[in-house]
């Protein structure tokens, strides 16, 4: 401890120097371990790749009716439990519904129990964070506080929790997951304004005599979004696997055209007469969250320069 | 050093008291009466209602009902299930050890396959390794761990028949819900291992322990790793929460016997005090978790237990 | 038969995102054993990867030796296998570091550290390497070494972390010693011991130093040749002392020109280079200098120079290098003799008085003036104060330019911010024009802010990476004036010319810039409003020496086309003194003296003044015990009793430990706090 405050000042000249001396040189700041030639999955191959099966979902939850070949309510009993076959690509389930059919209609609630819950979740998050963040002092305390309490019982489980508390239902569901999400935006939230704070630009402002809200609104929103939008994006895949958990446990929308998780759960029931009912939604639910995830490494990879080059 | 555990006890505390605090609000402060989701009023009289509100306490102030429910837990006096009307405490606790095993049992899976691929894809980035760990990576936290379970019975019990599918005596019984469970918490671990162990490759010191003549082995794994474990060690220990509270989902896919078991079924019965002790104890775990991480973390960086000595 | 290290025509590669670049294009030196080279060059010279190289470390950062040969006593180095090479590295060549606190391992003590360096090279029993590596420390001045050799890394000063590394350097008793910018990050007085003890160990251990610096100072104390590298490619090499006096290529001249030594009248304008040096990624076709070079011909646009013989053992890369070689000489002919034409200038843009200090109206006035920041505190932890700025009291009369110099830890500014209340004061009063400056926040205090303005130390943090240029410079005249659109973007055209930009820029963003280009908008922005007062902190110390210049130019016109007063904090005392009518100097939060700039210079009355005068690389006094500063600057969180400097005062007697001296005058405004002035 003791030579802290003289290190805290060491380092920013350090800083100063690498940027005086070091930015040019493309070396040292890198590293990649020489001589591997072997890459495989070239990055914005595959990133693109994420996005056409993003759009593809995002086709089926808007305008299922285009690309399903059946009515998901559609009960054909002449064909119960049947196969994947030219009629039926992914097979049907106990009622004779088209799991294909069934899978693209279930994707309006997936995604939007995902869309909703992190916008809840990154808005609440957000205005927490960033609360906490520039007000500092006691509020920031509580704040925070309340945010560790909330951090101490796992995602999931808070999610479950709430959802069992408030009953099923398609706000409900978007509630429990939006609420277990917000003490993750709202920390990263707070860290950022706490790092923009102290930027160079910010204080430069001040020095001009800038109003506190025109520095906030002008200088320190825009430049603490991204990574916020970009953890929302991973976000956004975590919380479409929470959702769907929770509908698998029961707790979801109880409509009459099952969500992805809810299938999966009645297909449980015929596993070993029938594996295509359960493995198609779970494969459906891996590809979407899966495609997001690039996107979102990807995007946060543009964010962050330190991590360019590195995921 | 003693003071330091001392006061880390003393917030741990505070924390379980907060969660408590945190789940009776949940369940007594959120929109939706309680006693309404648990029975339909349109089949019981709303002298029945009112009688559950009694039991329940409903009727009584906020604070009032604080106090009750904290005395209550003090004494260890958890309620009695609304379902089977046995007490909370004994059902739960009769069902942690086979629980806290298949967390254990997870968690090691997730650390060792975590570590075994994080650390060796950032130094040989771009090959063979590097590519498994993405993978595992990537798809690790893009699986639904009921899909995945359900995977692994398909193949190893309904195709290959060597694993039971279900239940929870004997080992065999722990193989596939403990791979399930552990391949989350793994691709989350590889990630971060690598990116933590890239970053701390392109530390100055390190070009420094190169200069010196170390052997390359000697500069990742002694050097680099270590330091590489600083952030990934807290990730790693919100990882085994999560695991516990995976359970959840986990244990009612192999039909295990178990804490998460009982909580699926509590909140598919509506029974609200055994919710409440499953989180109690989930809470409880988990706190006692974040103190083993931050005891290794003392053990890892000297830097926290110079300043835990009061230096 | 040859030894010592041999780096012939070597050029080195290096992969990016964005393709593969050549850092570094066939450059040759030698160093004799025993011998001293300098590698002297700014950002984007290659003069850390042509280091790197040496030992093959360019292998794990992208690198690739792509042709030219490295000989280490006639062993060739860039074709050994790698087992052989990790058996050179530490061994044979040892290396040091630009920043001692990010070099060492953080969770790893030093003496594991050292005795780590010493079990890669031979096997021998534990203890004994342990007691060694305690002789070793001994060996390096570090007071208490068995004490040390069970501490963290970031239980030590950055100073006694140079002397550690050079310890572990040393370890496997190297022929070479690779030191880059070993003392960049550390302060002037502790800069002068670690260069006077890597001395005395190649004078004693017969070693040689190949040391890389951009510092033509460091350079000149070190260095028996210099090596001077311009993007890449060798400008010039040869004897220190005639590279220094007589540089034949045009680049070295202007670098002499652009640093200011010591002979360098105040006010003047430096002859600066233009432009500023070329990324990897943009470099120049022909010889690497001619877009910012005065003799540059269509040859020189065309084919690149060989690095010709220039008699007694010079080498220079240039097609004019007699004329350049005349040019210099004759510069510093005329800077000996021609002064005096533009001193009259000068002096009438300047009030008189404010040079004497003395009629000229006070602008601005700190009274006791204390900042203390508390840290720690919380559960069980006992509450501490950082004494950043302790009872300082000054004034800046109209139309004066102060300069406030100070290592780190001294509160300088700390002390500009409490001046222009961009910070509350613990205690005390700042005045403006007599009356007291308002809270920060009020409605008065954000009125003030259109008089006094700030040009900040770091070009890249300081602008919104996400406005453009005009957006930036326009911040002020928004906030303080009610222009419209149209008439914000004529002003900001007009303010970039005032700077030396193009007023088209106004539409790109900070990214396209260069360090000394952002630093320009910065002053833009900060002379947008026409204020009285700019406190410029450590304005130029992030910039290359050559860029350093111009901005320095710039900022003394614009002083007076502008009249302005300024505060001018700064680290670099040729700065300071070059730029300021007076100059305090600040030690541990306290003003220690206060004297008109060249009377500072000649005649310091406090000792650590003179500490830190004699600290300068290349002065008379470098490496004279009785003029340096022992040890180092002390903790601000329990500052000594007494006299602050006391603990490191050559002079320092028991009064001065008992009692704090207070400020004596010692000549015409001049004033020192000391007991014994000298």
């Amino acid at each position: 401890m003791k030579h802290s405050a003289a290190a805290a000042k060491t380092s920013g000249r350090l800083r100063r120097i690498r940027q005086a001396g070091l930015d040019k040189a493309p070396c040292g700041a890198q590293h990649r371990t020489s001589g591997t030639k072997l890459r495989f999955g070239s990055a914005d191959v595959l990133t693109g790749l994420a996005g056409i099966a993003v759009s593809f979902l995002v086709l089926c939850a808007l305008v299922p009716g285009w690309i399903a070949p059946y009515s998901p309510t559609e009960m054909n009993t002449a064909a119960i439990l049947q196969a994947p076959s030219v009629l039926h690509p992914l097979g049907t389930d106990y009622f004779g519904r088209d799991v294909f059919s069934l899978i693209v209609y279930g994707t309006r609630d997936s995604l939007l129990i995902g869309i909703c819950s992190v916008l809840v979740g990154v808005l609440i998050g957000g205005t927490l964070g960033t609360l906490a963040g520039y007000a500092g002092g006691k509020l920031d305390t509580v704040l925070m506080r309340l945010m560790d309490v909330l951090l101490t019982v796992p995602g999931i489980l808070l999610a479950l929790t709430i959802a069992a508390a408030l009953g099923p239902g398609l706000r409900n569901i978007v509630l429990a997951i939006a609420i277990s999400s917000v003490p993750g935006y709202a920390r990263v939230m707070r860290g950022q304004i706490l790092a923009i704070r102290r930027r160079g630009y910010v204080f430069a402002s001040r020095a001009i005599g800038a109003r506190p809200s025109s520095i906030l609104i002008r200088h320190v929103l825009p430049n603490s979004a991204a990574p916020l939008l970009v953890m929302a994006t991973l976000g956004l895949g975590s919380s479409i696997l929470a959702g769907a958990g929770l509908s698998f446990l029961g707790l979801g929308v109880l409509k009459e055209i099952p969500d992805w998780g809810a299938l999966l759960s009645q297909g449980r029931g015929y596993l070993t007469v029938a594996w295509w009912i359960c493995t198609f939604p779970g494969l459906a639910i891996t590809l979407f969250v899966l495609s997001i995830n690039l996107i979102g490494d990807r995007w946060r990879d543009a964010v962050d320069p330190k991590r360019k080059g590195k995921v | 050093m003693l003071q330091a555990i001392a006061s880390r006890l003393a917030s741990s505390l505070l924390v379980i008291v907060g969660s408590l605090a945190l789940v009776f609000c949940i369940f007594y402060l959120l929109p939706g009466d309680p006693v309404l989701s648990m029975v339909d009023p349109t089949s019981v009289s709303p002298e029945v209602i009112e009688n559950l509100r009694e039991q329940l306490g409903l009727n009584r102030p906020f604070h009032e009902r604080l106090l009750t429910y904290f005395g209550d837990m003090l004494t260890g006096d958890f309620g009695r299930s609304l379902v089977g009307s046995e007490p909370v405490l004994p059902k739960i606790l009769h069902q942690v050890p086979a629980t806290l095993l298949l967390t254990a049992a997870s968690s090691l899976i997730a650390i060792v396959v975590g570590v075994a691929l994080g650390v060796p894809s950032a130094v040989r980035k771009g090959g063979l390794i590097d590519f498994a760990a993405r993978i595992v990576g990537l798809f690790g936290i893009s699986m639904p761990t009921f899909w995945s379970g359900i995977l692994l019975i398909l193949i190893f019990s309904v195709q290959l028949k060597w694993l039971p599918a279900m239940g929870s005596d004997g080992w065999a019984t722990l193989v596939m819900p403990a791979l399930a469970l552990g391949f989350v918490g793994a691709g989350s671990i590889v990630r971060m291992v690598r990116g933590s162990m890239l970053e701390v490759l392109g530390e100055p010191f390190v070009t420094t322990l190169r200069a010196k003549g170390l052997r390359e082995r000697l500069v990742q794994y002694k050097h680099v790793l270590r330091n590489a474990l600083i952030p990934a060690v807290t990730l790693i220990g919100m990882q085994i929460g999560d695991m516990l509270a995976g359970t959840v989902i986990i244990e009612t896919v192999f039909s295990r016997q178990g804490v998460g078991r009982i909580l699926a079924d509590a909140i598919m019965a509506k029974d609200l005090p055994v919710v409440q002790g499953v989180v109690f104890f989930t809470a409880i775990v988990y706190v006692g978790i974040n103190l083993l991480v931050d005891l290794s973390y003392a053990a890892i960086d000297p830097r926290i237990r110079r300043r835990g000595a009061g230096q | 038969m040859k030894t010592g290290l041999e780096v012939k025509e070597l050029t080195i590669d290096v992969h990016t995102p964005r393709g593969t670049l050549t850092a570094v294009s066939e450059i040759s030196f030698d160093i004799a054993p025993g011998e001293t080279v300098c590698l002297v060059g700014e950002s984007g010279s290659g003069k850390t990867i042509a280091s790197k190289a040496i030992m093959r470390l360019t292998d794990y950062e992208n690198g690739r030796i792509a042709g030219g040969h490295i000989r280490l006593g006639g062993q060739s180095i860039e074709s050994l296998p790698d087992h052989l090479v990790r058996g050179l590295r530490g061994r044979r060549i040892a290396m040091i570091f630009q920043e001692p606190m990010a070099a060492f391992d953080p969770v790893f003590t030093i003496g594991s550290q050292i005795v780590e360096t010493m079990r890669a090279h031979r096997r021998e029993k534990k203890s004994v390497l342990q007691q060694e590596g305690v002789e070793l420390l001994r060996r390096v001045g570090i007071p208490e070494p068995e004490l040390r050799m069970k501490q963290y890394p970031g239980e030590l000063s950055g100073g006694m972390l140079q002397r550690a590394m050079i310890a572990m350097a040393l370890s496997g008793g190297p022929e070479l010693l690779i030191a880059d910018e070993p003392t960049t990050a550390l302060d002037v007085t502790v800069q002068a011991q670690i260069l006077e003890l890597l001395d005395e160990l190649k004078e004693s251990l017969g070693m040689s130093i190949l040391l890389i610096t951009h510092d033509l100072g460091v350079a000149a104390q070190m260095a028996d040749r210099i090596v001077v590298l311009y993007a890449g490619r060798v400008a010039e090499q040869g004897p220190a002392a005639e590279v220094l006096t007589a540089p034949r290529h045009p680049y070295t001249s202007g670098l002499l020109n652009s640093a200011l030594t010591q002979d360098i009248r105040r006010g003047e304008r430096l002859r600066a280079i233009e432009g500023s040096p070329p990324g990897l990624a943009d470099m120049p076709g022909g010889c690497r200098f001619h877009p910012r070079c005065a003799y540059a011909s269509d040859r020189c646009r065309e084919s690149v120079p060989p690095l010709s013989d220039q008699g007694s053992g010079r080498l220079a890369a240039c097609w004019h290098a007699d004329e350049a070689a005349a040019g210099a000489a004759a510069a510093s002919f005329a800077a000996a003799v021609q002064p005096e034409v533009s001193r009259p200038l000068l002096q009438a843009a300047l009030p008189v008085a404010a040079i004497n200090g003395k009629a000229s109206p006070i602008l601005l006035e700190a009274q006791n003036l204390k900042k203390h920041y508390p840290i720690g505190g919380g559960w069980g932890r006992r509450k501490r104060v950082i004494h950043a700025v302790d009872g300082v009291s000054l004034s800046i009369a109209e139309g004066e330019t102060f300069g406030l110099v100070g290592e780190s830890g001294s509160g300088k500014s700390t002390l500009g911010r409490l001046l222009l209340q961009l910070e509350s004061q613990t205690e005390g009063r700042v005045l403006y024009g007599g009356e007291e400056l308002s809270p920060q926040g009020s409605r008065r205090w954000r009125e003030t802010r259109r008089d006094l303005q700030i040009i900040h130390q770091d070009p890249y943090g300081t602008v919104d990476p996400r406005w453009n240029i005009g957006e930036i410079i326009a911040e002020p005249l928004g906030v303080h004036t009610k222009l419209t659109a149209a008439e914000r973007r004529g002003r900001v055209g007009e303010l970039l010319e005032q700077v030396g930009l193009q007023s088209s820029w106004q539409d790109r963003y900070p990214h396209e810039f260069s360090g000394g280009q952002r630093q320009r908008i910065g002053i833009a922005r900060a002379i947008a409003v026409n204020p009285r007062f700019i406190l410029a902190d450590e304005a130029v110390s992030a910039l290359d020496v050559s860029v350093q210049a111009q901005i320095v130019n710039l900022l003394q016109d614009l002083q007076r086309q502008l009249g302005l007063t300024s505060l001018f904090i700064a680290h670099g005392l040729q700065v300071v003194r070059h730029i300021s009518n007076r100059i305090g100097v600040m030690y541990l939060g306290k003003l220690v003296e206060v004297a008109p700039s060249e009377e500072l210079f000649r005649r310091p009355a406090h000792p650590y003044t003179r500490a830190l005068l004699s600290s300068i690389p290349g002065s008379p006094q470098a490496g004279n015990e009785t003029f340096t500063a022992k040890g180092e600057i002390p903790s601000p969180m329990n500052p000594p009793a007494g006299c602050r400097f006391h603990t490191r005062c050559p002079i320092a007697t028991d009064l001065c430990r008992r009692a704090e001296p207070a400020f004596v005058s010692v000549g015409s405004g001049h004033t020192a706090a000391c007991h014994y002035p000298l």
